[in-house]
């Protein structure tokens, strides 16, 4: 997170100086061939699937605690006045200490484990600005809008990880286990976003963005064992800054 | 007085009859002009004018003779105002010169159509416009600006369109002492006003405005005002709101870069290059000739320019054909093609030294001042660079000028 926030203020404080060759009050010498974004903000897990619902019964987890922080970022390239070919990648991260709910240890100790949820979608999009994102008044001067709305769709794949670490109940024996039960894998993945872009300078917008994701995939059944596909849908909501170029 | 004249048969004359466009209105008896009714908006122009050092090079004056210098007087009824031509000492007859906007109808030498002339707004400058139908089923049409430069000198850029052809002239006039040629009332008239004409010329020299600009847009080919904002060199305040304001007003784009160039001469170069195909004048060759030489058109003396003389025998006014324009080198302008807007590399913002040259026949020119790789022209083109031959303001000057021995 500390890292994401270095990079925004990096941006923040080189993108006027790399800009000032090429920018003059308001516009830009040329128009711009594509942007980059970094983002950040919160992505809200569906986390509507059986596993999740088993680990809630079981433990003091409920469905918010699969939802974290979110951040990440794109590369776009600019295809036509409104379209984007977009690359996206992002990371959505919690992580939640737990213990059982029904269950205490020998010593009336609790339970204890950490559940961690990991979604790294990584997509290939389109993105088309609802209104012109600028308009070039000559070879030599383009003029971004304050406001550029936006809607955006891709498709690609989803790393997951959902990793339970601790001490568990086994249920046939009520014996307390330490163990890591993970699966990680990859999943189709599909994404629609709306979002809007506010220019802070020629070459600097500020950008708010909602997002849904939407993919499943299988758990490793050797350590969640006959569930069904794991929930990875959910809605992000970033702000974050964009640098045309 | 009907202004047709014969200038072959008659150089003296032919000095008078050309004048800017202007033409029109031109009328014996200008020696009767009543001060008290004169123009306010010629005062920049009242005083003797005389083509500046570097055009002077240009025209290739002979080592004992001077280029002609011409001389406004406030004259009687609105946006008129009187000139006289002196030529070697000898000061031809008082004619008038028309601004008030209204067409005039044009019958001379194989070419018919129109001419007009009227100030800016803020009467700071002079647009001149005018369309012939010529012999040869050319259609001539041409656009022009007087203005005043901040250095005071009487700046003049006039572009001729002949088909699809188009070529720009610059020349730089600066002001010179009264003649003793000119007579005692007509040196009166001009001392007269000496005090009101420099309060004039400094307000006639002051910055353009982005009206300015949009006003001059509406009156001139792209061309003409790309030069014209070129050869001033000023620089604008430009924000996204102003230069919306530009494009609302349909500004052409490559007006708007040039402003953009010029606003940010540390990214930017501007070169004013000659046209595409532009004529190169063989050494000792006289105009006229070349023209036989290339093509089978008619050569067609137009007469703008109150410099223009045959007197001087190698006097041909705006001049056209089918391979494009030559040298106007009878009033020493330089003629120019599109201006190409140079982009700068980063590492070039101190001042370059300029890669000079020599032109086979022509003599030395200065260089592009090293902006040469990667320029894009504002049509896309890529250039190398094209030099400024004339003197015209460039990257890389040293600010002095040369001037003709005397």
């Amino acid at each position: 997170m500390q890292t994401a926030a270095a990079a925004l203020i990096a941006i923040v404080a080189l993108a006027p100086r790399a800009g000032a060759q090429g920018s003059g009050k308001g516009f830009l010498f040329h128009k711009p061939v594509g942007s980059f974004a970094l983002r950040g903000g919160y992505a809200v897990a569906n986390a509507s699937s059986d596993v999740f619902s088993d680990a809630t019964t079981q433990l003091t987890l409920n469905k918010g605690d699969f939802s974290g922080f979110n951040w990440g970022g794109d590369i776009s390239y600019s295809t036509g006045d409104r379209w984007d070919l977009l690359f996206d990648g992002e990371v959505a991260y919690s992580k939640k200490d737990s213990e059982f709910r029904k269950f205490i240890d020998n010593n009336n100790q609790p339970i204890e484990q950490t559940t961690k949820f990991t979604r790294v979608p990584l997509t290939i999009g389109l993105k088309y600005y609802l209104t012109s994102r600028g308009r070039s008044v000559s070879q030599f001067a383009y003029i971004p809008s304050k406001f550029a709305p936006y809607v955006s769709v891709g498709a690609g794949a989803m790393y997951y990880d959902f990793q339970q670490k601790g001490d568990f109940v086994d249920f046939e024996t009520l014996d307390v286990f330490n163990t890591t039960l993970e699966s990680t894998g990859w999943a189709p993945m599909g994404r629609g976003a709306a979002g809007v872009e506010y220019s802070l300078g020629p070459w600097l917008a500020l950008t708010g963005e909602g997002r849904y994701v939407w993919a499943k995939a299988k758990l490793d059944p050797s350590a969640f064992d006959g569930y069904d596909k794991i929930d990875l849908d959910g809605f992000t909501g970033t702000v974050g800054i964009r640098v045309r170029f | 007085m009907q202004f047709d004249i014969d200038r072959k048969a008659n150089g003296t004359s032919a000095v008078l009859a050309a004048v800017l466009l202007l033409g029109s209105a031109l009328a014996a008896g200008a020696q009767d002009t009543q001060l008290a009714s004169n123009d306010a908006r010629w005062g920049p122009w009242i005083g003797c004018w005389q083509s500046s050092s570097r055009d002077a090079v240009s025209m290739e004056l002979a080592p004992n003779k001077s280029a002609p210098v011409i001389c406004f007087m406030p004259a009687t009824g609105n946006a008129r105002v009187d000139f006289v031509t002196i030529n070697e000492g000898t000061a031809g007859a008082p004619e008038h010169v028309d601004a008030n906007g209204t067409r005039r109808a044009v019958d001379r030498e194989g070419c018919t159509g129109w001419e007009i002339a009227d100030f800016s707004a803020d009467a700071k400058r002079i647009y001149l416009h005018s369309e012939h139908q010529c012999t040869g089923n050319r259609t001539r049409t041409s656009t022009g600006i007087m203005s005043m430069t901040p250095d005071g000198e009487w700046l003049d850029v006039q572009g001729v369109k002949v088909n699809e052809r188009t070529g720009v002239r610059v020349a730089h006039y600066g002001r010179v002492p009264i003649p003793p040629a000119l007579n005692a009332d007509l040196r009166a008239k001009v001392e007269a006003v000496k005090l009101a004409t420099n309060t004039a010329v400094i307000a006639a020299s002051d910055s353009v405005r982005i009206a300015d600009v949009i006003e001059a847009s509406k009156k001139l080919d792209p061309l003409v005002l790309q030069t014209w904002l070129t050869e001033r060199g000023q620089g604008f305040n430009l924000d996204a709101k102003r230069l919306t304001q530009l494009a609302d007003a349909k500004v052409p784009s490559n007006v708007i870069d040039v402003m953009v160039a010029l606003t940010y001469p540390q990214t930017f170069a501007v070169n004013l290059a000659q046209a595409d195909g532009q004529v190169v004048r063989a050494a000792g060759d006289p105009q006229v000739a070349m023209d036989e030489q290339m093509h089978a058109g008619p050569t067609i003396f137009m007469d703008w320019d109150p410099f223009y003389s045959n007197a001087y025998g190698y006097g041909y006014g705006y001049r056209y054909g089918t391979y494009g324009f030559g040298n106007g080198n009878a009033y020493g302008g330089t003629w120019y093609g599109s201006p190409i807007v140079l982009v700068k590399p980063a590492n070039l913002n101190l001042p370059q030294e300029t890669n000079g040259r020599m032109v086979r026949g022509r003599g030395y020119t200065r260089g592009s001042g090293g902006g040469g790789s990667g320029s894009v022209s504002p049509s896309g083109r890529t250039s190398g660079g094209s030099s400024s031959s004339g003197g015209s303001s460039s990257s890389g000057s040293t600010g002095r000028t040369a001037k003709p021995r005397p």
